[in-house]
């Protein structure tokens, strides 16, 4: 097996101890119900959002976290609804032939998405991550 | 937490990071320090004392979190062999060599379904764009994703197996 070249460039896999960091502190936090790091299928950090802060037309929201070791990401937010779902997703991609960071719009987080710049950081990531589904509730409760 | 009135809204999300000391935040800053780095480095990343960054930087070399490389200055990075090897005791102790060797095989299935989808032998052999194009119906988000999904199917493989190694090799010494 290869080591991470830590170039950003080759495929990496999933961080897990910056899954297993992040799992820790969000699941401190009021708004986060619970968190669990899923090993069947995809390897990520499956967030549920507390119910309290959502109107009841919205059953259940979630986040998906998917970091990997060159500091590529995918994150994904998903209302389900009694109608229909609304989610969205905020990715970065590495490949020796670029690097897109992407916002995908709802309400089916399809591609290519619009272009963004995200931070490095991968606290920091979350923590605009966790602004914009902050922004988002706040409108729910506004419609 | 309940609602009285419909226009209040909830109350603001609670930062996630924000209570973090500078031990927290230096732990949290070496998990994506990648490459060799100086305290000091890191200490303008958490905004402490350099002296603080590298009184912690120090002790998770000592614990064998970080790696610590001599130099003017020294450097440090996170030392992935450590991560690795709290994984596989982990691994170890909670699943049986049974349990272990079924999911080496499970892995293996999904690597070797990656490995005749891209004709590859690791995913770093595939090129994402020219995949893209030559499959109909995969976007070069999906050729990412696979990509990424494989690389980690064959870390999560490797630790298993390593995993149902230690388990097989402690039992045999139990049984002796």
């Amino acid at each position: 097996m290869t080591p991470p070249t830590g170039d950003g460039a080759t495929p990496a896999p999933i961080d897990r101890p910056v899954l297993e960091l992040l799992r820790d502190r969000l699941e401190t936090t009021r708004q986060v119900e619970t968190t669990a790091i899923t090993g069947d299928g995809h390897l990520e950090l499956d967030v549920r959002l507390s119910d309290e802060y959502y109107p009841r037309r919205v059953q259940t929201a979630s986040l998906a976290v998917r970091w990997y070791e060159n500091d590529a990401f995918k994150i994904h937010y998903r209302e389900a609804r009694t109608s229909d779902d609304w989610e969205c997703r905020w990715d970065r991609h590495r490949n020796p032939h670029n690097e897109r960071d992407h916002y995908h719009p709802p309400p089916d987080a399809s591609t290519p998405g619009e272009d963004a710049s995200w931070p490095t950081d991968y606290r920091e990531v979350l923590t605009l991550v966790l602004g914009e589904i902050e922004d988002r509730v706040q409108t729910l409760w506004d419609e | 937490m309940t609602r009285s009135d419909s226009s209040d809204g909830p109350p603001p999300f609670e930062s996630a990071f924000s209570s973090d000391d500078a031990e927290q935040q230096i732990y949290a800053t070496i998990l994506q320090t990648r490459e060799p780095t100086a305290a000091s480095s890191v200490a303008e990343t958490v905004g402490c004392d350099p002296k603080t960054a590298r009184k912690y930087l120090g002790w998770f070399a000592e614990l064998g979190i970080v790696t610590r490389h001599e130099g003017h200055p020294a450097t440090y990075e996170r030392n992935d062999s450590y991560f690795e090897w709290r994984r596989i005791n982990d691994l170890a102790a909670k699943h049986s060599v049974e349990e272990l060797q079924r999911r080496v095989r499970e892995l293996s299935e999904e690597i070797d379904a990656y490995e005749s989808e891209y004709e590859a032998s690791t995913p770093d052999e595939v090129d994402a764009l020219r995949a893209a194009d030559e499959t109909a119906d995969a976007s070069i988000d999906d050729v990412y994703a696979d990509l990424g999904e494989w690389a980690t199917a064959r870390r999560e493989r490797r630790q298993y197996e390593r995993a149902r190694q230690q388990r097989a090799g402690s039992t045999e010494q139990v049984s002796r």
